[in-house]
């Protein structure tokens, strides 16, 4: 264990131990108990003692045992109606992880049948050789990839891509950071797009259903995907003008053939009637997770997606998002979130700049943090901070778990801010400098455009 | 039968002969049995049944005998006067064994076979003759038998004695061949190296002449490169060169020891760096210390010369070291001599075919003791196959492990080399073979290629009058010993 | 970055050793390189290597060598679970048909470099076999990314799947 881990492990011990000793007058025992819980996760997740989606499983457990109506603390005399056990342990069935479950069965079938790699082959032709174009080509891909793919494996597989191109382009020639950069923007970009598109989404819109706001598939792209175009016409400009290719012709040379087996075609029909299904959803009324359940389903029972393969699925983000989930119940039942959006002076910020400061705090916390654990740290207090009055309405509690959501999802600045970050920096092609200064003016620009969207696009649409 | 024994008749048949004809003619038949037969008439063919008696009264008859396969006749015994041709078939009664025909004008008597009963019974003196020139005549034939038989005696073992001559002739011959094949061999070994060698040659001094010319160019660069530099970047750049040209290579565990060091002195230096630092002289490392402690940029630039001088120093050891090796494959197959027999120090074939073996000989301790000794009279191309037959033998017993002991001296009359591997020795059975051509232990060829191992060893060493000995001595191992006369021989 | 992962290059002659320590050192930033010149010195520092708990990823080895052979050392390696793993490869100027047809057979010998080897044959086979070394054996390959083959770890890492949202 090195020394940020010890530090981690000792810091998030004594958390843990803190309101278990001090008395925080206006907060029940409950609450106390769900603070202990919420620094302990907050320092865990922050220094990495343990992996991420382990502190996921701790805080399931811990709230079971501390928390919940069959644990160890009896709650009989106190305001706190415990919740059963079974609320926790559900979250790892919420409806939105069952929706992600189906996304992970449709992206690694694709990686399976390289329906990926093919789309890319097939979506990257129109962009011609023009350096400029095959950049926004190679970004539109990977944006639309990202969407229902991990925004990591599209990444890998973009670089895939891209390495050939970068091998015969002059070591001196800007394009090959722009092109590098491309692809990791584009993918944490196209994240937002849909609700499967990056875990933060999930989070945050299980946080909502919990509110009883159910949200559609097809009306969250309506909310996500314009930021998404816009920002992804921007990040290009930008990385143009930064960075703007010397040499006037890129060759594209995509080889390789469509899978022609009868589990290839399977794949390829359920893939476009469930993406179908999910963007139709408003016609006819049949829930994005209950559709989930159509790929996972046809998929298996034909064998086009086997044991080996169910179980490479990447269970741990499923973990990950449904400790945020639990988190967020705990907060909110036990009221420490509202005591925690009570103990700052929210009343004298104007409604604008509370949502700014929650965008901008989401975005600077998650450069450093996962957007998971982000979103899963900051839903509560941004539900609280609606439901306790301080912004109005369904409306505003939409509005700020927007806000939260996307935010996260613009937190491109470091190598360790999000894994296709990491895998672009290894390349080597690419110097941190760089993806600091791109990163930084993206991450600005979306903040703004977010705000604007709060006060120009989304009270209309909702 | 009465018989005088001892009687003159049996040497000289002439007087019976004589007598019978005179009783024939008392009979006054004579001229029914007396006929005078010209040359080369044939009496009888082989096969005849005989009807008559034949005595040869005066002249010669030759008998023939037919070859079973060809049919031509052939001598087999000539007869004179007082013969009795016939005799086998008329004293058996079958058919004739040979054909009879007259050398020269021949007379004799001819009586048939009935009047033969006839006239013995007539003339009693005549059936004693007749018996008697029978028996002279059997007799003669037993004598002419013998003496066929000790002739052919003789003539047996004189054959013998001709193939034995013939085999041994085959045998030198063999041997002068198979010298003359492993001469030939040196020879195109000789040749294929002088070739070799000169080829060899151009490309290596080519490249040490380049090096030498890139050396000096590269320091003038270096100069002018510097010249806006504060001038002791040069004079520091030229000693970390020089230096670098001396440093060689300490073994890779110091290495490893000193850069465990080295890493904490140079914290911040990379990997490269630290592993070209572990190579340098301690003085240096001082003065990179000192150096650098100000100037951090210095140190590329300082291990950069070093290196620089590592390489040309690389190159120069590697070009003389291809030198070395053509200038030992040349001496030792001694490519550039015309005359092979030269006043020549052994010691130095010996060193030759160390280095040569050095490839095979590099994993064994070595020990060499060669004290001067007086020059000898010899083949140095031969001597060196012999001291590399050994020694590639006794790299063969040991394998990669073991000890090679090389000695020489002198005595009064010769000088001698020794060359004593610590192998399993040499089986007492066979030691006494091994120098025999085609003896081997190895099952699959001669590695070296060159021959017939010890056997040619031993006759070189013979064609110096000197000789070639293996013994197991009492320190283990096998050892081989060549002494070759000082005095000049004359060679064979 | 998980242990260190060791290049180790066994070689007799020093220049030799120099140069193809030399002709390899874009790897050192990324990979520690050890020199020895005898296979008994070898499995000394392999024994060292295991002891701190790190790994082998590749062994470039001279075939003649003073004392133990290095097909042998190759063959003892590969029986020996700790370093089966290690990628081998025989560097040498003479080996017999005999000697390598039993280095591939028994010791799973992944490439024979030929003496005198060109730069970029021996950079491209260290680089090939480091890549599956870390595909292999390492969890996460990103920091070798740049050095070794990109595009083959990056089609891991798509299908792999080792690395994921968070």
């Amino acid at each position: 264990m090195n020394k940020t881990k010890s530090i981690g492990l000792i810091l998030g011990i004594i958390g843990f131990m803190i309101p278990l000793f001090v008395q925080l007058p206006g907060l029940s025992l409950a609450g106390h108990l769900a603070m202990s819980i919420f620094i302990l996760a907050a320092v865990f997740w922050m220094f990495e003692t343990i992996p991420i989606y382990s502190t996921s499983i701790l805080i399931i457990l811990l709230q079971v045992v501390l928390l919940s109506a069959e644990g160890f603390v009896p709650y009989s005399d106190t305001v706190y109606e415990a919740i059963s056990y079974e609320r926790f342990i559900a979250t790892l069935a919420d409806p939105i992880i069952i929706l992600f479950l189906g996304g992970f069965v449709l992206a690694d079938a694709s990686v399976k049948y390289n329906l990926d790699k093919n789309m890319t082959r097939i979506l990257l032709k129109p962009f011609g050789s023009d350096p400029k174009y095959i950049i926004l080509g190679l970004m539109a891909v990977t944006a639309v990839l990202s969407a229902f793919m991990s925004n990591t494996a599209t990444t890998a597989m973009m670089i895939t891509v891209i390495i050939p191109i970068l091998a015969r382009t002059d070591y001196s020639d800007p394009a090959r950071i722009s092109i590098a950069l491309s692809i990791p923007f584009a993918a944490n970009i196209g994240g937002v797009a849909t609700p499967i598109g990056t875990p933060p989404n999930a989070v945050v819109i299980a946080a909502l259903n919990q509110q009883g706001l159910n949200i559609e598939f097809g009306s969250w792209m309506l909310y996500a995907m314009p930021l998404a175009i816009v920002m992804l016409i921007f990040a290009w400009f930008l990385l143009l003008k930064l960075h703007p290719p010397a040499t006037k012709v890129l060759q594209l040379d995509l080889k390789g053939e469509w899978t022609r087996s009868t589990k290839a075609y399977i794949l390829y029909v359920v893939f476009a009637l469930t993406v179908l299904l999910w963007v139709t959803e408003s016609l006819h009324g049949i829930r994005s997770s209950i559709v989930a359940l159509l790929p996972v389903a046809v998929l298996t029972l034909t064998n086009t997606f086997e044991k080996e393969d169910i179980r490479k699925l990447p269970w741990e983000v499923l973990w990950l998002i449904a400790g945020g989930i639990s988190l967020g119940i705990s907060m909110k039942t036990t009221g420490l979130a509202d005591w925690l959006v009570g103990s700052i002076g929210w009343e004298h910020m104007a409604y604008m700049i509370l949502l700014g400061v929650f965008g901008g705090f989401a975005l600077l916390m998650s450069n450093f943090l996962s957007n998971t654990v982000t979103a899963s740290l900051m839903i509560p207090l941004g539900i609280s901070l609606a439901t306790s009055g301080v912004i109005d309405g369904p409306a505003s509690m939409m509005l700020i778990g927007l806000v939260i959501a996307l935010s996260t999802s613009f937190a491109m600045v470091l190598p360790i801010s999000t894994p296709p970050n990491a895998i672009a920096v290894s390349t080597g092609v690419v110097k941190t400098k760089d993806m600091i200064v791109s990163g930084a003016i993206i991450g600005a620009v979306a903040i703004v455009l977010i705000l604007l969207m709060v006060h120009f696009y989304w009270p209309y649409i909702l | 039968m009465k018989f005088k024994l001892g009687a003159q008749w049996l040497e000289d048949r002439t007087s019976v002969t004589e007598m019978l004809q005179r009783l024939i003619d008392e009979t006054g038949e004579q001229d029914r049995y007396l006929f005078t037969v010209a040359k080369d008439t044939k009496i009888f063919e082989e096969g005849d049944t005989l009807n008559n008696v034949y005595i040869l009264l005066d002249g010669t008859v030759k008998l023939y005998k037919k070859k079973p396969y060809n049919e031509v006749d052939y001598p087999v015994i000539e007869l004179s006067s007082g013969s009795f041709i016939g005799i086998i078939a008329f004293t058996t009664g079958l058919e004739s064994l040979t054909s009879a025909r007259t050398v020269e004008e021949c007379k004799f008597l001819r009586i048939p076979l009935e009047d033969v009963e006839r006239l013995t019974s007539e003339h009693p003196n005549i059936a004693r003759y007749l018996d008697e020139l029978i028996l002279a005549n059997l007799l003669e034939r037993f004598r002419q038998n013998i003496i066929l038989q000790m002739k052919l005696d003789s003539t047996v073992s004189k054959l013998e004695e001709e193939r034995n001559e013939l085999r041994k002739a085959y045998k030198d011959l063999q041997e002068a061949q198979n010298r003359l094949v492993h001469q030939e061999k040196l020879a195109t070994l000789g040749q294929l190296v002088a070739g070799f060698a000169h080829e060899v040659n151009n490309p290596t001094s080519a490249i040490i002449r380049s090096t030498d010319t890139l050396q000096n160019h590269l320091q003038r660069f270096m100069v002018r490169a510097y010249e806006k530099e504060e001038s002791d970047w040069r004079s520091e750049g030229q000693y970390f060169f020089d230096l670098g040209k001396k440093a060689g290579f300490p073994d890779t565990s110091t290495i490893r020891e000193r850069s465990k060091k080295l890493e904490k002195e140079f914290p911040e230096a990379k990997k490269s760096q630290i592993r070209l630092m572990a190579q340098m002289q301690s003085e240096l490392i001082e003065k990179l210390k000192v150096l650098t402690k100000e100037n951090d940029d210095r140190l590329p630039y300082l291990l950069n010369q070093f290196e620089f001088g590592k390489m040309f120093q690389n190159i120069k050891s590697a070009g003389e070291r291809i030198s070395g090796l053509v200038q030992s494959l040349k001496s030792y197959s001694r490519a550039d001599t015309e005359d092979r027999y030269e006043w020549i120090d052994i010691r130095e074939g010996i060193h030759d075919t160390l280095q040569l073996t050095s490839n095979r000989i590099k994993f064994y301790e070595l020990y060499i003791d060669l004290p001067e000794v007086p020059m000898i009279y010899a083949d140095a191309a031969g001597l060196n196959q012999v001291w590399t037959n050994i020694i590639l033998n006794a790299s063969d017993v040991m394998g990669k492990q073991g000890s090679l002991d090389v000695r020489c001296g002198s005595d009064e009359e010769n000088v001698w080399v020794s060359i004593r591997d610590s192998g399993p020795g040499i089986d007492e059975e066979i030691i006494n073979k091994i120098f025999e051509p085609n003896f081997t232990t190895k099952k699959t060829g001669v590695k070296f290629g060159l021959g017939l191992g010890l056997s040619i060893s031993k006759e070189i060493v013979e064609q110096h009058n000197g000789n070639i000995r293996a013994e197991n001595p009492e320190e283990g191992g096998a050892r081989f010993i060549v002494e070759l006369p000082i005095e000049k021989q004359d060679k064979q | 970055m998980e242990s260190k992962i060791y290049i180790l290059v066994v070689e007799d002659e020093p220049e030799v050793l120099d140069s193809i320590v030399r002709d390899i050192t874009e790897f050192e930033d990324h990979f520690n390189v050890e020199m020895t010149d005898t296979a008994e010195e070898a499995e000394e520092i392999i024994d060292q290597i295991l002891e701190e708990e790190e790994m082998i990823g590749l062994i470039l080895c001279d075939h003649v060598l003073p004392g133990k052979n290095g097909v042998d050392l190759l063959i003892e390696m590969q029986n020996d679970e700790k370093t089966k793993p290690t990628k081998k490869v025989l560097i040498t100027g003479q080996a017999g048909l005999e000697e390598t047809v039993k280095a591939v057979n028994e010791a799973d010998l992944k490439h024979y470099i030929a003496k005198p080897w060109e730069k970029s044959d021996l950079v491209d086979i260290t680089r090939k076999l480091l890549t599956d070394y870390v595909i292999e054996h390492v969890k996460d390959p990103l920091p070798y990314m740049q050095v070794l083959d990109a595009e083959k770890i990056a089609e891991h890492l798509r299908t792999g799947r080792q690395i994921t949202d968070q």
